[in-house]
């Protein structure tokens, strides 16, 4: 093990739909030679069903590396320990995965995936990246949307409303909050 | 003539709409109880979906104490919110009332096709009567949108229709869901007591619904 500081990105491409697209934008050479002089270490994807895509963009995709070291998953219990130790996501537009992203207060840009029909993913990518909660990013040219993510100012993402739902199923139930 | 068969008929289904009227929240506004007896627990029934739903739904639930007798309500075969309710019951501060995981059969699988679907429904229907026998009718029911919870609620009305319980139907949508409702959500609208959304635009729609910020 080195002592070199790790400096980690971790690409979701989601559990329930298969995003290769998000896959090839994540290896392609533009934007490796990007997260290398963003100064990243480590890119970490959650491939899905794409195992066989991810071996073989990830061998091309070699030269290109550099001082990135490429490792991939394809699905996980518990997404927030990959969350913690990244600087930064890149995550498709599932509220799960979104939202643990946020709670971590990490840097993200979605990309949705606009293949999956009845896109309601696409609004609440809107309206978070409307209020400043992430940065929207596209397959096209998913480098530029890490550049702008680098400095952009995130919106503190707030705390869950447990307590608050918590009061009104007191209030349903009929106990006394005092 | 009309035959007393027939007046007798008219004069019952009139009746029975009108019961019908008296419980359903969007028609009549319903009360809640001014006070919990307090030799008694609050018995709450919470409905995980799957993945999204049950994760939304944990971390909703996340910081409610445990005064409450408490029911979680899974589909068949769904393992991973089973262990996701367990973890979460063994994580929370306090450990002193007892809940339970029951099971019910699926309302309709993904991709399943919607002529199948009666049949699958009543499967679901049946396993929920059984729970309720099992764990008895719920004070409070919370749901946030699979689609086995229309059946759950659905049975919990038809029991408040026949005077069996009080039960308070709480609905909260997906925080998911910023300009829509989901298909459960605009089924349940009329028959929850509280329905609740995460999304400010949402109210502007939805007369009934209340926006408390996001909550999960």
């Amino acid at each position: 093990m080195s002592d070199t500081p790790t400096k980690t990105i971790l690409v979701t491409t989601g559990a329930t739909s298969p995003f290769p697209s998000l896959l090839s934008a994540a290896l392609s050479a533009p934007f490796l030679a990007t997260l290398q002089s963003l100064g990243y270490t480590s890119l970490r994807i959650q491939y899905g069903d794409c195992q066989k895509l991810f071996q073989n963009l990830s061998t091309a995709a070699l030269p290109s590396c550099g001082s990135i070291e490429v490792t991939g998953f394809n699905f996980t219990d518990d997404l927030r320990t990959e969350v913690a130790h990244a600087e930064l996501v890149i995550s498709h537009a599932g509220s799960g995965s979104i939202l643990d992203t946020l709670r971590f207060q990490k840097r993200l840009v979605v990309v949705v995936n606009s293949e999956l029909m009845d896109n309601h993913q696409k609004e609440l990518a809107e309206e978070l990246g409307g209020v400043g909660y992430l940065v929207e990013g596209f397959v096209e040219n998913l480098h530029e949307a890490v550049t702008k993510a680098e400095t952009f100012q995130f919106k503190h993402f707030p705390a869950s409303g447990s307590e608050k739902f918590c009061s009104i199923l007191d209030e349903e139930v009929g106990l006394n909050l005092d | 003539m009309i035959s007393p068969l027939l007046s007798g008929a008219i004069i019952l289904s009139f009746l029975l709409f009108l019961r019908f009227l008296s419980v359903t929240p969007s028609i009549t506004r319903t009360h809640r109880p001014s006070s919990f007896p307090s030799t008694k627990k609050p018995h709450i029934i919470y409905i995980l979906g799957s993945g999204g739903h049950t994760a939304e739904m944990l971390s909703l639930i996340s910081s409610c104490n445990s005064r409450y007798k408490r029911t979680y309500m899974i589909s068949r075969g769904d393992a991973l919110s089973a262990k996701k309710a367990a973890a979460f019951e063994s994580t929370s501060t306090s450990t002193s009332a007892p809940y339970d995981i029951l099971e019910i059969p699926r309302a309709r699988l993904v991709g399943q096709s919607w002529l199948s679907t009666p049949w699958t429904c009543a499967a679901c229907l049946v396993g929920c009567v059984r729970a309720f026998a099992r764990v008895g009718l719920p004070d409070v029911v919370v749901c946030n949108g699979p689609g086995s919870a229309v059946v759950v609620v659905g049975v919990c009305f038809f029991c408040k229709f026949l005077g069996l319980c009080r039960t308070r139907i709480i609905y909260v949508e997906s925080f998911a869901r910023v300009r829509s409702l989901s298909l459960s959500g605009k089924l349940l609208y009329a028959f929850t007591d509280r329905f609740i959304v995460q999304w400010p635009r949402l109210v502007e729609k939805y007369r009934r619904a209340e926006y408390h910020g996001i909550l999960i």
